[in-house]
């Protein structure tokens, strides 16, 4: 027997363990990619479960049967705000810093500003009418662009 | 040293070209036992590996990969509310049965099933083992805890079937939107039909633009007006009248889509998109938008509503008739047929009919729903059809067609397109709408105007919420019922929309066939019925989606602009104590 014979026989018998080695781990992996996936939706299951017990208990008809036995609140109304201008005038002790007329001019919130308001036709028509008498801050880029982020935000939409 | 074996003679020496042949079969009979050999002995080193050295491994690896599976369908996927909170999603549900043959001591697992399931009795249960028969339903759709329970028993006479079940958490809160699905799984109604492909991938949730709490509060307070007025029914909407989003729309009488064998046709009804009603006096929004728009008829124009109209067998009077020409803010505020009628008779029978059209009366309201009504409308159309229409009768549409129109009228002029799903700009959010033009920038101030007019000092005075300046109009219509109107069944509605300076949105009620009560003078018009609950709604609605009130403005404000119009606002009297409209 030559000797290349016999390498070449123990080169095809190493490929032959080999690939029997590397299609057993395939098989192993898959095993195990199964059960994962298995876990995986049955992880996926029970938040759905967990999802829906939540909706069930957020219920809007409970949320206020419980609020009103529990809570001491309500849901607020419109009468319940207030403006900065409206607030009581400061103690004169206190020095009023320089920043707060410009804030008290910019933090009146008019969304008018924003949507499409033409000016009152009836002014035009009427040329004795007294002027309406809601003072709108000047609408520059910038608060135009704050004004529509805080509506953005006030309708929950990301 | 070859003769002293036994096997010496196999050690024949031959020669020649035999001998070659016989070296060639050793050798190969040498290879074949170096592989067998090699074979076994890698089995046996893996039969070590696997018995002695990894027997504590992984179960998974011995159960065998045919019995693993992950799931082959995916579960019907969910519905979601704007702020994602669930409105719909499918649950794998187990059903138990028993194979009573295998139960050897039916009092001891009838004792056990009747504490884990609290629907059933022991006696029952006791029952169904004791049958003797192969296969009996236990429970249908148990929940995961009781199936686990179940399962812990270790009973092998007990046996669970899977089945996906569609789940709403919120029964009937949007029931008419969500709408139901079939045994199957396939949906049949509402969204669920509509967005029945993307439903079945189970990828990604449909969200849609309905707010649940708005929803909820909508939905209480239009099923209060019902129950308070005894009415039949009743539906309502709240619409952003700038992008045509949906917040929240009801139809009552409604049904647990949980349990949609027991809902009659009636309450499967929507009534909000596919019922339609000829809607009465909130339809003179749009014939006064179509006169102001034309250009021919201004505020100060005068109409003489002195006497009723006669044409044919009809007979057009007015319910609080003034018996003297009126402007068109006076017309509008105080709803007079006779005054709409002969303005939108000054504009010819196509200004009114085009103008109709042009509001998306003559077609169906585009909807994410399958459930779209069409509008019944005269054809031909002959004269007396625009003196009629133009107060709203001879014209049917359904509530989704009048909010629609109306948004366009108030937002500045523009057309919205009615949504549930919202629009792909919904990241790009901008408050000015988009879509086609309808009337101008001008007639839609106008019509803000005349709205604000009718709650400040007319018929929808109980729609006022102080700080959120509402605007709308009542309407009250006869409803025509087998070929003529009946008085006593009406169809009473208020449309209201808020801030109305700056429209955000527009909120309907209607209540159908209300009965007037102690509190409202026997009355039962929208401005009674439906206008309170339109109210309660913005009150709760402003603060809740942090509307910055306006408590400056007052009534004084709009009178005094107003005023010059309006002869008796000039007078000094109050229009407040109309109290019903027609």
């Amino acid at each position: 027997m030559r000797k290349s014979t016999l390498l070449w026989l123990f080169f095809a018998t190493l490929c032959g363990i080999t690939l029997f080695h590397t299609s057993q781990k395939v098989h192993d992996e898959r095993v195990k990619l199964a059960a994962l996936d298995v876990s995986i939706s049955k992880e996926e299951e029970s938040i759905r479960v967990l999802h829906t017990e939540w909706g069930y208990l957020n219920q809007p008809v409970r949320l206020e049967k419980l609020a009103k036995a529990y809570l001491k609140l309500a849901p607020m109304k419109g009468s319940q705000f207030a403006r900065v201008e409206d607030l009581p005038p400061r103690p004169a002790t206190v020095q009023v810093p320089e920043a707060a007329a410009e804030t008290q001019e910019t933090a009146k919130p008019d969304i008018a500003a924003v949507t499409v308001a033409p000016p009152p036709i009836i002014k035009i028509l009427k040329p004795e009418a007294p002027a309406v008498i809601r003072p709108t801050p000047p609408i520059t880029a910038a608060t135009n662009s704050r004004r529509l982020g805080d509506v953005i935000k006030s309708l929950g939409v990301e | 040293m070859m003769a002293d074996n036994s096997f010496q003679q196999k050690k024949i020496t031959i020669s020649g070209s035999r001998s070659h042949t016989l070296d060639q079969a050793r050798a190969r009979l040498v290879l074949f036992a170096m592989v067998l050999m090699m074979g076994y002995l890698a089995i046996g080193l893996r039969m070590v590996d696997l018995t002695l050295l990894r027997h504590a491994g992984n179960k998974a690896e011995t159960a065998g990969s045919e019995d693993i599976k992950p799931l082959d369908r995916p579960l019907r996927g969910t519905i979601i509310d704007r702020n994602g909170r669930l409105m719909a999603t499918s649950l794998k549900m187990a059903s138990v049965y028993a194979d009573a043959t295998l139960v050897d001591a039916p009092e001891k697992l009838a004792k056990s099933l009747a504490d884990i399931l609290p629907e059933q009795n022991y006696a029952g249960l006791l029952g169904k083992l004791s049958s003797g028969k192969r296969f009996i339903w236990i429970q249908r759709d148990v929940t995961p805890k009781q199936e686990y329970a179940i399962n812990a028993l270790g009973n092998p006479a007990l046996g669970f079937q899977e089945e996906d079940r569609r789940i709403y958490p919120n029964a009937n809160l949007a029931a008419h939107i969500i709408g139901y699905t079939d045994v199957d799984g396939t949906g049949i109604a509402g969204i669920e039909k509509s967005f029945n492909k993307q439903l079945a991938e189970g990828e990604k949730p449909v969200q849609l633009t309905i707010d649940l709490r708005i929803q909820h509060i909508l939905h209480r307070e239009l099923d209060k007006a019902v129950k308070k007025f005894h009415a039949k029914g009743g539906s309502g909407m709240v619409m952003d009248v700038n992008t045509g989003e949906i917040i929240a729309m009801v139809s009552l009488p409604d049904f647990d889509p949980n349990h949609v064998g027991d809902a009659t046709d009636l309450q499967k009804f929507n009534s909000a998109t596919l019922g339609v009603f000829e809607m009465g006096s909130t339809f003179k929004l749009f014939s006064t938008a179509a006169a102001l728009d034309s250009g021919k008829v201004h505020f100060s124009t005068i109409f003489d509503a002195t006497n009723p109209i006669k044409i044919g067998r009809f007979t057009i009077s007015d319910f609080h008739a003034k018996r003297r020409p009126l402007t068109v803010p006076e017309i509008f505020i105080y709803s007079s047929n006779v005054g709409t009628a002969k303005m939108a008779a000054s504009l010819g029978n196509n200004g009114l009919r085009n103008f109709y059209k042009t509001m998306g009366f003559m077609e169906q309201a585009p909807v994410e729903l399958p459930e779209r009504g069409f509008p019944l409308y005269p054809s031909p159309w002959r004269d007396v059809s625009t003196l009629t229409t133009s107060f709203g009768h001879g014209i049917a549409v359904s509530p989704l067609h009048l909010m629609r129109a109306a948004s366009a009228l108030v937002n500045g002029g523009i057309m919205p397109r009615p949504t549930l799903i919202g629009t792909e700009k919904k990241n790009n959010l901008s408050l000015i709408p988009d879509g086609v033009r309808v009337v101008s920038a001008q007639t839609s101030d106008q019509m803000r105007q005349l709205l604000e007019l009718v709650v400040v000092d007319g018929t929808g005075s109980n729609a006022w919420v102080q700080g959120y300046d509402v605007g709308g109009k009542t309407g009250t219509a006869e409803k025509n019922q087998n070929g003529s109107y009946e008085h006593k069944a009406l169809l009473s509605s208020f449309l209201g929309v808020f801030p109305i300076q700056s429209p955000r949105y527009a909120v309907l009620a209607i209540v159908d066939e209300p009965q007037g009560t102690e509190d409202t003078h026997g009355y039962a018009t929208g401005g009674w019925t439906a206008a309170p609950a339109v109210a309660s709604v913005i009150e709760q609605m402003g603060p809740l989606y942090q509307i910055p009130p306006d408590l400056e403005r007052g009534r004084k404000d709009i009178e005094r602009e107003m005023g010059v119009y309006m002869k008796e606002l000039k007078e000094g009297s109050s229009l407040a104590a109309l109290g019903t409209d027609h």
